[in-house]
């Protein structure tokens, strides 16, 4: 827990130096299929001070591995470069390979502190679309990249993309589950909780500054909130029988969970400290794992009303609810898009679970997945461009635009129930 | 459920421990019984024995008691243990009351009807196919409806309390048909007897 104070302090540390000219011109349109991926030439860094080539070098590696994540980028080969970067930027040179895009980086190294710069430029116009100053200390260089590789996307597209982002899972270590929390690309997995019981289904405050999750730790199935900054942990909704899968409204001031109220198992909006508010579904079979539409007006969940488990949509202002899957005998984990456009959710198909998309009117049915091995639990990045989910066992991103997926982390053991933080402030 | 496993099995060596201990002590006064067979014998004994042989005998018949508890206490564990032995089980997905459960489940409440003071504990399991909370949320309904039916045969609802623990702890752990039939099922834990 303590390692959130440097990254926090760090950002503090920053000296924003906002050079940026904002074009109001989007030159990718992220959700476009099919498009050609973009040539970016991102040469060695400029260094300077004892010990910057190294850092330099780690950096520039990096920022490829964040670009590269996206999957919008054509990183040209170092081999075709004409020459290194010069201080006065030659463009026709860059023009020459290629390059659409070109960054500049500049490191200085001052001791235990990093003096960093980094520019974007459009090739063609010879034009610099964004820039960015910041400073930290070395070990902090990671967080430094991530957040240059957010605003190179930011300058391209419109929208911060996943750079800030963290992911909390289940991690089964010895048949205990704990809540671990992991960087977007699997680096630093570090355990939230260590409460020697089984602890699931982790949920993010729209902030990012606070999780629920749904533990054994006391009598039976209960509610817990973890406070990130503090690493405190307080026991939240703790009724009588199950207190399982919650899920805060988008405001963030109520919590959607399932209870058992008089041996009926019901949906119910309980507020920030637990007390119930309305029971929002309430059925003699099964209710459970709601996610809330990003306007608040909608909530899927999943019930088995109709013989098998399904995703059902219930509209809070009209209070009706309809069924959204029809397809398949097992369709579960609903979790609504950021931009309110899909939901994704698993499926069984021919004894393995898949992750499908559907959008909110039950239209334009999507099977992602394919392989003969279980894929669950899918998580949306605040972006809405990827989705995290688990693959026997391992986390797994998979980019929305052209489907590709890969593994993220390297722990041992299982992982499971991945869930994307909304975009963090350091 | 090794954990119940092994709590038996160290239970057993208690047990045997204590018997034989208890065996041992109970050989020494075998021979103090003895005075029991000359209990209306002279009167002209002298006043100290007389007073310790009334203690004697109240300890004598105390052992006695001790032992026919003991015996009683042990016939009971094993019923516990019979009852905890034996699980029903569920089809995938569902909840009902299978016919083969539903013959456990009547030899289940004929028993706890005939020890009124049992509280138990019914476990909800799934396998591990589908979301953990999807099946935590089976796992209650499974537990629910084997305590629904347990009351329905006229046991006494205040003595059965349930928890559901999803796929969380599976009796087999691998990846096959015949594992998951096995992880499907309720659990019965006696809390109190």
């Amino acid at each position: 827990m303590k390692k959130f104070i440097p990254y926090s302090l760090l950002f503090a540390f920053y000296l924003l130096l906002s050079y940026t000219f904002s074009y109001a011109r989007v030159y990718i349109d992220i959700n476009k299929p099919g498009q050609e991926k973009i040539p970016i030439a991102i040469p060695e860094f400029l260094t300077e001070g004892k010990g910057s080539d190294k850092i330099a070098k780690e950096m520039s590696n990096l920022l490829k591995k964040d670009l590269d994540f996206i999957g919008l980028f054509y990183i040209l080969p170092p081999e075709a470069f004409l020459g290194p970067i010069e201080k006065k930027i030659d463009f026709k040179k860059w023009y020459l390979i290629g390059a659409h895009l070109l960054i500049r980086g500049k490191v200085k190294v001052d001791e235990n502190t990093i003096e960093t710069e980094l520019s974007l430029y459009n090739v063609k116009l010879g034009r610099r679309l964004v820039g960015k100053k910041y400073y930290g200390r070395i070990n902090q260089y990671r967080y430094i990249v991530h957040r240059y590789a957010d605003e190179v996307i930011k300058a391209l597209t419109g929208e911060f993309s996943i750079f800030q982002t963290k992911i909390a899972f289940v991690y089964n270590m010895s048949g205990n589950k704990e809540i671990y929390l992991m960087d977007f690309d699997g680096y630093n997995p570090r355990p939230l909780t260590k409460l020697n019981t089984i602890s699931l289904s982790p949920t993010w405050h729209p902030k990012g500054d606070k999780l629920l999750f749904t533990s054994y730790r006391g009598k039976g199935p209960e509610v817990y909130l973890l406070e990130l900054k503090s690493g405190r942990i307080r026991r939240l909704i703790h009724y009588p029988g199950i207190n399982i899968a919650p899920a805060f409204s988008p405001d963030g001031k109520n919590i959607a969970v399932t209870l058992n109220k008089g041996g009926k198992q019901g949906i119910y909006l309980v507020d920030k400290d637990g007390h119930i508010k309305m029971c929002l579904v309430k059925h003699w079979g099964i209710n459970v794992s709601p996610s809330f539409s990003p306007d608040g007006k909608r909530m899927a969940f999943v019930s088995d009303r109709g013989g098998s488990p399904q995703i059902y949509i219930l509209d809070l202002t009209k209070k009706a609810i309809n069924r959204l899957t029809f397809e398949g005998d097992y369709n579960t984990s609903p979790v609504w898009s950021p931009k309110g456009d899909l939901i994704a959710y698993t499926g069984l198909v021919n004894g393995y679970f898949q992750i499908f998309t559907i959008r909110p009117d039950g239209s334009d049915l999507k099977q992602l997945t394919y392989d003969k091995v279980n894929h669950e639990s899918p998580s949306f990045s605040p972006d809405g461009n990827f989705l995290a989910f688990s693959r026997n066992g391992k986390i797994y991103i998979l980019r929305l635009f052209d489907g590709y997926f890969f593994p993220i982390g390297k722990l041992p053991g299982m992982q499971t129930q991945p869930r994307w933080s909304p975009r963090l402030k350091y | 459920m090794r954990r119940y496993q092994i709590l038996w099995i160290s239970f057993l060596i208690v047990f045997f421990a204590l018997s034989c201990a208890r065996k041992e002590v109970a050989e020494h006064k075998v021979v103090t019984p003895v005075p029991r067979v000359k209990k209306a014998a002279p009167k002209e004994k002298m006043p100290e024995e007389l007073r310790a042989r009334p203690i004697e005998e109240a300890k004598i018949r105390e052992e006695e008691l001790a032992r026919e508890r003991m015996l009683k206490e042990e016939a009971l564990k094993e019923e516990i243990a019979a009852f905890e032995e034996e699980d029903i089980h569920f089809d995938f997905d569902k909840y009902n009351i299978r016919p083969d459960a539903a013959e456990i489940l009547k030899k289940k409440a004929e028993w706890l009807k005939e020890h009124p003071n049992v509280h138990v504990l019914i476990e909800g399991h799934c396998d591990e196919r589908g979301t953990e909370e999807y099946n935590l949320a089976l796992g209650e309904r499974r537990a629910n409806s084997t305590k629904q039916f347990l009351i329905g045969l006229g046991v006494d609802a205040s003595c059965i309390s349930t928890i559901s623990y999803g796929e969380e702890r599976p009796v087999d752990p691998r990846h096959n048909e015949e594992a998951w039939a096995k992880n499907r099922r309720c659990h019965f834990v006696i809390t109190k007897y």
